[in-house]
């Protein structure tokens, strides 16, 4: 830790670097409505890769995050390679380089506010210069080497960084959709991943309070990425060799682990402008002086800074005009912002819960929201189970399935559907009655979607009599799932494979929405006595067959 | 000691007990939903809104005193001030010409674009947005 020396000073206002920090952070979470919805955007702007580290599952985001793109991308390279978000990677690269970390990152502008707080701080030294490489150990096996064994040795999707390290995702993605609370079905599924992920999140955190962009500088894969262009990137801090001293000052000022400017862990803050004394230092865009030296022997004149301050104030106003207008259309009321029409209704699974709960007139929904009270005090109860079963007994009454409401919830029978299954036959729900029937939400590229599916083929095959749909979200990636299917040999699997499709409707009528995996048990009547989006095992697969059969 | 540094070494204690408080409870939780799984009940929740809100309202104290503290010091202005040893510099430049630069540079610009329209015309854009459109709850750590 530093030697011990405190001082008092006035606080300071905002820098230029922290208002464009704030302003990418809201341009990338511009759909400000999901933050109260709790739901995902779903236009097609999320094609397109933002350049900081920002969690396309953060209701706010509207664009896609570069580093889940990339792993995603390595992962199906057996089936189409990801040349998109490869030339987009090289795009930022190339063009800004680390200038991203500095200037465009939401979760670089988080460390440097936590590192804020004042407590004692760790300076660099040759521990943090040896740590600065973890990064790229991070991204050669988180980002790269997992995903691509995994996509091409068994054909499973595996975003091993999201997965097991994010900090991001943890707190944009898990944290933002959990405290909501038309979300609180989500805390159903929390079990190793999230606990694993948050004391990931608060080592992080905790870090970064104490020593500068910990994340940043020790395990950010996107960082070890572009550093690895910063010495080529078109904008960036650039020295004037002619007016160099090589004094050092620069180096000592910087709180990254740098060696000269400009290096490979450089992130063109513009922080040593201020210390050289020669006036060397300076942000260029290629030729163009974006920030030079404003005071010194060496200062630029005063009608270039003059020059330098109407161009800022002009590209200020452009980028205010823009952030706006994508505000504005993101978020105008009654606006559907381009979202999606071919996407799973994301509004379903919430549009049913608030009608379940408002029609409780009819028997079956009356025990219903009964069920979900017992449900609630199941919870904060030791033995929330007993309360689970007990709520999907009650909802199973012995009453006739025409006495029973349609529905999504558990004690609601499940709308009749008819679909055609992958081998051309015909699936009929209401051919199914007298059977347990099983319908599960999956996709391909819903890594604990495909981990759990063989769990209910066992199941399948060790009970004959009951039926398992399982029903792939109507937009498929690569591999397709029929590709998947031939792929990993479950073409001959007792599980019966349907695509979903808008004029269909599964994935809506069972309650599901954009979140998976997704699995529904129907008893005999019809009726549903299970419905919950999150990840199951053999074991819970047992759980509820017996359920439904009671 | 002076009271500035005193100051500084309170919040963070704060913070460190918040932050090890708060991870130490979401094992607590775990392990205790676990144990409910390993006694037979498959489908038990090891976490519920209830459960989340009931462990974090513990740390309520704590956190309120640990922005309070950070507050008042970034209001006061109280700062660590490390004084850094002077070290050896190696004030150097890259080492590549300008048209070296202007070379690569061209080069990987130009592979960029080409790998966009590439992506573009095979559909792996559309890859992208379907990840992003739906949530993989593993992904993010739901689970």
């Amino acid at each position: 830790m530093d030697k011990n020396n405190t001082t008092v000073r006035p606080g300071r206002r905002p820098t230029k670097r922290r208002l464009v920090q704030l302003y990418a952070a809201l341009l990338y979470n511009a759909n400000l409505k999901g933050f109260i919805s709790g739901n995902l955007y779903t236009g097609n702007t999320k094609a397109v890769c933002v350049p900081g580290l920002n969690c396309y599952s953060c209701p706010g985001a509207v664009g896609a995050c570069p580093l889940g793109s990339l792993q995603n991308a390595l992962s199906a390279s057996g089936h189409r390679m990801g040349w998109y978000v490869f030339g987009i990677l090289l795009l930022f690269g190339i063009t800004l380089g680390r200038t991203i970390c500095g200037w465009l990152c939401p979760l670089g502008m988080i460390q440097e506010l936590l590192h804020k707080i004042p407590t004692p701080k760790i300076g660099k030294n040759k521990i943090t210069r040896a740590l600065s490489w973890l990064k790229y150990v991070v991204l050669a096996v988180m980002v790269i080497a997992i995903p691509l064994y995994y996509g091409l040795a068994k054909g499973l999707p595996m975003p091993a960084f999201c997965k097991f390290i994010c900090p991001a995702g943890t707190s944009e993605g898990a944290i933002a959709l959990l405290s909501n609370p038309n979300n609180q079905d989500m805390f159903h599924m929390l079990g190793i991943v999230f606990t694993r992920k948050f004391v990931i999140l608060m080592a992080v955190g905790l870090a970064c309070i104490f020593c500068y962009r910990s994340f940043c500088r020790f395990i950010c894969p996107l960082g070890a990425l572009y550093s690895v262009f910063n010495r080529f990137a078109l904008v960036g801090v650039k020295v004037d060799e002619s007016r160099c001293n090589h004094c050092g000052a620069c180096v000592r000022k910087c709180q990254m682990d740098v060696h000269h400017v400009n290096d490979r862990e450089c992130i063109s803050c513009g922080a040593c402008m201020n210390s050289c004394a020669q006036g060397a230092i300076s942000i260029k865009c290629g030729s163009v002086t974006l920030k030079g030296p404003e005071v010194g022997p060496n200062a630029d004149p005063a009608p270039v800074q003059e020059k330098r301050r109407r161009n800022s104030r002009i590209a200020w106003i452009v980028a205010l005009a823009v952030l706006a207008g994508a505000l504005l259309y993101f978020n105008l009321p009654g606006s559907s912002a381009g979202e999606r029409t071919d996407a799973v209704d994301v509004n379903a699974g919430n549009a049913d819960a608030g009608t379940a709960a408002g029609e409780n007139t009819l028997g079956g929904s009356g025990e219903n929201g009964g069920g979900e009270e017992t449900l609630t005090e199941g919870a904060n109860g030791a033995v929330p189970e007993e309360a689970v079963t007990e709520a999907a007994n009650a909802a199973a009454p012995e009453t006739t399935a025409a006495d029973v409401p349609v529905g999504s919830e558990v004690g609601q029978r499940l709308e009749d559907f008819t679909c055609t299954l992958r081998d051309g036959s015909t699936f009929h729900l209401a051919d199914e009655k007298g059977k347990i029937v099983f319908i599960n939400q999956w996709a391909t590229y819903c890594v604990p979607c495909v981990s759990e599916l063989p769990e209910f083929e066992k199941l399948a095959e060790e009970n004959p009599d009951i039926v398992i749909l399982a029903a792939h979200n109507p937009l498929e990636a690569k591999p397709t799932a029929e590709e998947f299917i031939l792929e990993h040999g479950w073409d001959s699997w007792k599980v019966k494979f349907t695509v979903d499709t808008p004029e269909v409707n599964i994935i809506p009528k069972i309650g599901g929405n954009n979140t998976m995996p997704r699995t529904v048990v129907l008893n005999k009547e019809g009726v549903i006595v299970y419905n919950e989006q999150r990840s199951v095992t053999y074991e819970m697969l047992v759980s509820m067959l017996k359920m439904a059969g009671e | 000691m002076n009271r500035n540094r005193i100051y500084l070494i309170v919040t963070a204690v704060l913070w460190v007990v918040l932050a090890a408080g708060l991870a130490v409870t979401a094992i607590r939780i775990y392990l205790a939903g676990l144990a409910v799984w390993e006694a037979g009940d498959a489908l038990a929740y090891i976490y519920t809104r209830e459960r989340a809100v009931s462990a974090l309202a513990k740390f309520v104290p704590v956190f309120c005193a640990a922005v309070g503290m950070s507050a008042a010091g970034m209001i006061l202005g109280i700062r660590w001030d490390g004084k850094r040893k002077p070290e050896k510099v190696d004030v150097q430049s890259s080492g590549l010409s300008k048209s070296h630069v202007n070379t690569v540079r061209g080069v990987v610009l130009a592979a960029a674009v080409v790998m966009i329209i590439a992506g573009i015309v095979n559909g792996s854009w559309m890859d992208v947005l379907i990840k992003a459109i739906n949530l993989c709850t593993e992904c993010v750590g739901l689970g």
